[in-house]
């Protein structure tokens, strides 16, 4: 079973090596398979620029997302429950967070700088814009989606205000937390690659490191780095999944 | 009945349009330069001046953009035959066997400067030691001329950081002082001292006089098959660059249209840069060797590379007559 | 303690191009302690209306609802609520579930469980202590609703046509199940049903309230003796009697619309 998953994906890159090795494909506009590989090695063992490795280089933009993500999530998750759990809060809240969502987080980044400067600040700024909306609107959605009858039957049990938040308002929206979360990191992650692009302090960063191989013109090493952002960010999502389910075992087999 | 006559109609346009093509053989020139890069000067010359036209050929912009790797990128993707572009990213672009490119002739020389806030306590290359400086891209020109004067002011490498920064970011970090200096090609210098927040520490051609920097290319299979008018795209821009050097002031009017900039900016901007069409082979042979050192290339017979990469018998074919 | 509903009456205001509602009209009852009553009248009559004023989640527009004495607005864990639908909260186990108001009242964990533990002995839960609500069938579900609201020693349960959404078996055995539990603590019961079967099966006495806007009509004591037989001459005369009222009421409505 398990390898029958792997059937499609294989079968791909086979055809795909099999193109570039009979010149269908030019290697200077898509490299293949196995030239991607070798420049992996090298990103791995030699790094880019010359030095610079690839483990620093992830360490460095999970940094930067970890700071981003967990700011979001702190400001995020309060504000959300807050909004579904006041119609008042709502009514005051909702249209200045409609009014700054649309805009892309990269349209920041000239003024992350001039705020933040040019380091591990600016970029945790841009990827909390990034994941911020997400966990505020599911957060929200998740607690307005809380049986009205649920509250009621927690107050009539004696819950006050508070408990009605955190018991019944924060456990009941948990689910939908969740999907914001999952969102959220996965659009921090996103941005974080772009917000590499104008420069990073540290000179470490994937999105900095793909720039560089961009620059000299690698796209064998342009393509490495996009595979391990994919995968990362798989990794990364697995992760919340199964933390999720451990938090929330009576979602389970329902 | 009416599906056989559209039928018919679609066929009479296809042969038409075909025989238009064949016709009209010779599709525009399609140029690429770089976006309010007052090195680029002779192009915007060039076609202002309408010295294209008066060699009989018809050129296109195809693009205009704001780094060269981009513009590497379209000759890579077959969307330009000709272009002004910086030397750097052409040949990395050339020697990692992406893009396949000649150099037909110099653009400039010089025309970098490294910048420092306009109070700030550092008064020579040494001062630089210890604080951050930040450079366009690690495989550039401008990195290469940062070590080379760190290294000429005796200071250790290592000793003086550096980070990476997009020059349209570079003139607010400085004036935020999250960085202490920066290098960048003009206009950045000329527009961090006209707009007060810096001023000039070291002009690139006191490091390295006549460095090389931006270039004329062509796609190889372009010069190939169409020589003839890519040697009258090289009169065009000697003439061109001649035309800067005797017209300055004028010359200055069209840097100002095609930049948007003020005349006061692009002035100081233009009296930092050479406009010269001699190929600067020696230049060239330097910077290869810094690159493929440094492990950005691999190239391990610098000379035989340079002599594939510059292609100057065109421009000596130009200025015989 | 007694329950005393003085001179009910609700109207809902009128909102975004709707009509004001007026729901129960001039609604006055007095329950005495440790009786089970069954409400029932036309659908849409008012009735959870009616139960939810009692149980102080809704004010009233005139009038007034004492337990005790004592105004029920503001007044939690004296009343008890279960619902249709069984309103279990899904992230606790039975055991959590059935605690929950003790620990809103701060009881201490261990306490609280021990406590829960009887409930689950009693209840017949042995086993799905530790399940969650999507993990037990509808009948577990709804005694563990049930429960919950009885932990507390409410000095009324309120329950909203609780066995409404289960098949005829369990229905049943959840009734003589409620009966029994109910002859054992002697809780007042309020318990609105559509089903006339239903509540002259389980009721002292069964209030019928017209078509809305809601008043009482009639109060009918089911005077036959328990264990009743469901399908005993008395329980089908009392069944005619109140589905006769019913169809009384029924014609209203239609006659005013």
């Amino acid at each position: 079973m398990r390898w029958g998953r792997c059937i499609a994906p294989l079968a791909l890159l086979a055809t795909w090596q099999a193109l570039s090795w009979l010149g269908a494909i030019p290697a200077h506009k898509l490299p293949s398979p196995l030239m991607i590989m070798a420049g992996l090695v090298e990103l791995i063992q030699r790094g880019l620029p010359p030095g610079y490795r690839l483990d620093y280089h992830l360490l460095y933009s999970l940094y930067r997302v970890a700071w981003g993500f967990l700011l979001a999530a702190a400001v995020g998750v309060p504000l959300g429950l807050l909004m579904g759990w006041s119609r008042r809060i709502r009514g005051v809240v909702g249209p200045l967070v409609e009014m700054v969502r649309p805009v892309p987080p990269l349209a920041w980044i000239p003024l992350a700088i001039l705020w933040f400067g040019i380091g591990v600040k600016s970029a945790a700024f841009i990827i909390f814009l990034g994941a911020f909306f997400p966990i505020v609107l599911n957060t929200t959605s998740g607690v307005l989606a809380v049986s009205p009858a649920l509250q009621e039957v927690a107050r009539t049990l004696g819950a006050g205000e508070g408990d009605v938040v955190r018991r019944v308002l924060l456990p009941g929206a948990l689910p939908s937390i969740f999907v914001g979360l999952r969102i959220g990191l996965g659009i921090g992650w996103m941005t974080l690659v772009a917000a590499e692009f104008t420069g990073v302090k540290s000179g470490y960063g994937l999105g900095y490191m793909i720039m560089v191989a961009r620059d000299i013109q690698r796209a064998d090493q342009v393509l490495a780095g996009m595979v391990v952002i994919g995968l990362t960010g798989l990794v990364i999502d697995q992760l919340l999944r199964y933390l999720g389910r451990r938090l929330m075992p009576w979602q389970g087999g329902g | 009945m009416s599906k056989s006559l559209s039928m018919a109609l679609a066929l009479v346009m296809l042969i038409a349009s075909a025989t238009v093509v064949a016709a009209g053989q010779t599709r525009p020139i399609r140029i690429g330069y770089l976006q309010a890069d007052i090195h680029q000067l002779a192009c915007w010359v060039a076609l202002d001046k309408g010295f294209y036209q008066d060699e009989g050929l018809k050129v296109e912009v195809a693009g205009v953009f704001k780094a060269g790797p981009e513009e590497m990128s379209a000759f890579i993707a077959g969307e330009l035959d000709m272009g002004y572009v910086g030397e750097a990213p052409a040949t990395t672009a050339v020697a990692n066997g992406a893009a396949k490119v000649v150099v037909l002739a110099q653009v400039n020389t010089e025309g970098s400067a490294v910048v420092v806030a306009k109070h700030s306590p550092i008064k020579r290359v040494q001062d630089l030691a210890g604080r951050l400086s930040a450079v366009p891209g690690h495989s550039t020109v401008q990195d290469f001329l940062l070590k080379k004067a760190l290294a000429q002011a005796a200071v250790p490498a290592g000793k003086a950081k550096v980070v990476v920064i997009k020059p349209p970011e570079m003139i607010p970090a400085l004036r935020s002082g999250q960085i202490a200096s920066f290098i960048a090609w003009e206009p950045y210098p000329a527009r961090a001292q006209s707009s007060g927040v810096g001023r000039v520490l070291v002009r690139s051609g006191e490091i390295w006089p006549d460095h090389p920097c931006c270039v004329l290319v062509a796609d190889q299979r372009f010069l190939k098959t169409r020589r003839a008018e890519a040697l009258k795209m090289v009169r065009a821009h000697v003439r061109a660059t001649d035309f800067i050097r005797r017209h300055p002031e004028q010359a200055l009017a069209i840097g100002v249209k095609y930049t948007g900039m003020d005349a006061a900016t692009v002035r100081l901007a233009m009296a930092n840069v050479k406009y010269t069409y001699h190929i600067s082979v020696d230049g060239e042979k330097q910077y290869v060797r810094f690159l493929a050192k440094l492990g950005y290339i691999k190239v391990k017979d610098a000379d035989a590379f340079v002599k594939r990469f510059l292609h100057g018998e065109l421009l000596a074919e130009v200025l015989q007559k | 303690m007694s329950l005393e509903l003085t001179g009910i009456a609700k109207t809902f205001a009128a909102r975004d191009k709707q009509p004001a509602v007026e729901v129960l009209r001039d609604i006055s009852l007095s329950i005495e302690p440790g009786r089970f009553i069954a409400v029932v009248g036309p659908s849409g009559c008012g009735k959870t209306t009616l139960l939810r004023i009692i149980a102080g989640l809704e004010p009233v527009s005139r009038g007034r609802v004492l337990l005790g004495g004592d105004e029920v607005q503001g007044s939690p864990g004296r009343v008890g609520l279960v619902f249709q639908d069984y309103a279990l909260f899904p992230w606790r186990t039975t055991v959590d579930n059935i605690a929950t108001g003790l620990q809103m009242k701060g009881t201490g964990r261990l306490q609280r469980r021990q406590e829960a533990q009887r409930y689950v002995a009693a209840f017949g839960l042995e086993g799905f202590e530790q399940s969650y609500p999507h993990q037990l069938s509808g009948g577990m579900q709804q005694r563990v609703a049930i429960a919950r609201a009885m932990i507390m020693e409410p000095e009324v349960i309120l329950m909203d046509e609780p066995f409404g959404s289960l098949d005829s078996q369990t229905r049943n055995a959840l009734q003589e199940f409620l009966l029994r539990v109910w002859q054992q603590r002697q809780d007042t019961i309020v318990f609105v049903t559509h089903n006339v079967d239903e509540a002259v099966f389980l009721a002292d006495e069964i209030i019928i309230l017209s078509a809305r806007p809601a008043r009482v009509v009639q109060r009918v004591n089911v005077e036959a003796s328990r264990p009743r037989d469901r399908t005993s001459a008395q329980c089908n005369a009392i069944r005619r009697r109140v589905l006769g009222m019913l169809q009384e009421q029924r014609g209203d409505t239609a006659m005013t619309t």
